[in-house]
């Protein structure tokens, strides 16, 4: 199996949005998504929806695939705008029989469509811009400064730095324990949901169970070797903001600026 | 038993999250359907016995969640559900309940709290603040509210009873044997 295919839509182009530091991205995504809930105007939409299109432009990724970021929620997309349109009280501009389609209706799931194809379209820039390991990096350093709340920010960490070193070794493993499973006459999704369900019990197990022979063995190995829990570390890599990254920062929030302010200001 | 170390305890809860987000890639393409059942979620099960698996589901399912299509919405508000699911599991099992009750947090808190933030979200309007706040409430459409619930909460019982309590029936047998 290509573990590039399934790890993710990241496509490593190495362009600048590439090369911004994680725990910036992650931190102004974050941002410009909650931003995303108080745009007021239409034109505000369009202006964030221009700035994704430039930046998924200046990523350099494919465009194709960015389109097909919208598939998960297109089943929720429609459904609520489906909803929206019909049901919203307001002037009527449609009508048919029993089925009313009101102004505000209209407006409404307009939004609502605009705001989530948003919100997957900056997702989709973040992640196939940044690996997931570069992401989960990100987060660690992001969370550190909870510290001082008692957040057991450092123990997170160590695990999730653990885990993202296992997840190859565990995705061969279930290869493996696939196709030996598949070889003695396994199926996997057939049937109804429950037995489609209780078809992955010889997958998982095995799994499950290995998996655990590995997390002794390699606590073994760390304990062996004098691996201290909360002993302060240092990291082969450290990371500094560069002027790119002060650039971008100030663009975005320019841009988030410009956003809000129509319809309420200009 | 062995007195797990805190460094056994971290590696394993580790392991559990890598489980989790190895699982969810490795079954995508076959857990399509009308009904989403999603293999992972039968991992929901396993504080019953293991209380580091509380970690290992909240990262995990934070690993997971960062390629959601709702991205940071269901990176907090997602991951956090199944930490307090989590948690709960735990608790039945640590008061020795049935074990059938443990697929019940997850279930739950599935349900309700992920149909919630993805309804009351889509349906907010440009609004600030606590006007905001109040408008989620006053328009909350209830029908599509109850279909996400009916849809995300089915799902989650075929993968945590079809599959989770086979898994927790197996894992008990060994740990009562001290294989595990």
């Amino acid at each position: 199996m290509k573990k590039g295919s399934i790890l993710g839509q990241y496509q490593p182009t190495n362009s600048l949005v590439h090369q911004l530091d994680s725990r910036l991205k992650i931190t102004l995504i974050f941002y410009i998504v909650i931003i995303l809930f108080f745009v007021r105007d239409f034109n505000g939409y369009l202006i964030l929806l221009l700035f994704a299109f430039i930046l998924v432009l200046l990523s350099r990724v494919s465009l194709i695939s960015s389109f097909s970021a919208f598939r998960p929620i297109l089943f929720l997309l429609l459904f609520t705008i489906f909803f929206q349109m019909f049901f919203t009280p307001g002037e009527v501009v449609f009508k048919l029989y029993f089925i009313k389609i009101s102004k505000e209706g209209l407006t409404l799931s307009l939004y609502i469509a605009l705001r989530l194809i948003l919100l997957s379209t900056f997702t989709f820039i973040l992640t196939s811009t940044t690996s997931t390991v570069e992401i989960a990096e990100g987060f660690q350093m992001l969370i550190s400064p909870l510290k001082f709340l008692k957040f057991p920010s450092d123990d997170i960490a160590l695990m999730i730095s653990i885990s993202l070193q296992f997840v190859p070794i565990l995705f061969e493993e279930a290869d493996r324990i696939m196709k030996a499973q598949v070889s003695r006459g396994a199926e996997f999704n057939k049937g109804n949901p429950i037995r489609r369900a209780r078809s992955f019990l010889p997958l998982l197990l095995p799994l499950l169970l290995s998996s655990f022979d590995r997390a002794d063995q390699l606590a073994n190995a760390m304990e062996a070797r004098g691996f201290v829990v909360g002993a302060k570390r240092t990291s082969y890599k450290e990371r500094r903001f560069r002027k790119l990254d002060y650039y971008f920062t100030f663009i975005f929030i320019s841009v988030s600026i410009v956003a809000l302010s129509v319809g309420r200001f200009i | 038993m062995v007195k797990k170390s805190k460094l056994r305890y971290f590696v394993r809860a580790a392991t559990i999250a890598s489980l989790y987000f190895v699982i969810t890639f490795f079954t995508k393409p076959l857990s399509f359907g009308a009904i989403q059942v999603r293999i992972a979620e039968s991992l929901t099960v396993l504080p019953y016995i293991f209380p580091e698996a509380i970690w290992g589901l909240t990262i995990g399912c934070f690993l997971a969640n960062i390629f959601s299509p709702f991205g940071p919405i269901d990176m907090i508000l997602g991951t956090f559900l199944t930490f307090i699911a989590a948690l709960l599991t735990m608790e039945i099992g640590k008061h020795s309940k049935s074990k059938y009750l443990a697929p019940i947090p997850p279930i739950i808190f599935n349900a309700f709290g992920v149909a919630f933030y993805i309804i009351a979200l889509s349906g907010l309007s440009g609004k600030i603040g606590f006007e905001a706040f109040k408008y989620v409430f006053v328009n909350f459409k209830l029908v599509p509210y109850f279909l996400g619930v009916l849809t995300i909460g089915l799902g989650e019982a075929f993968s945590t009873y079809g599959l989770g309590l086979p898994i927790l029936s197996a894992l008990q047998r060994r740990v009562k044997t001290n294989e595990i």
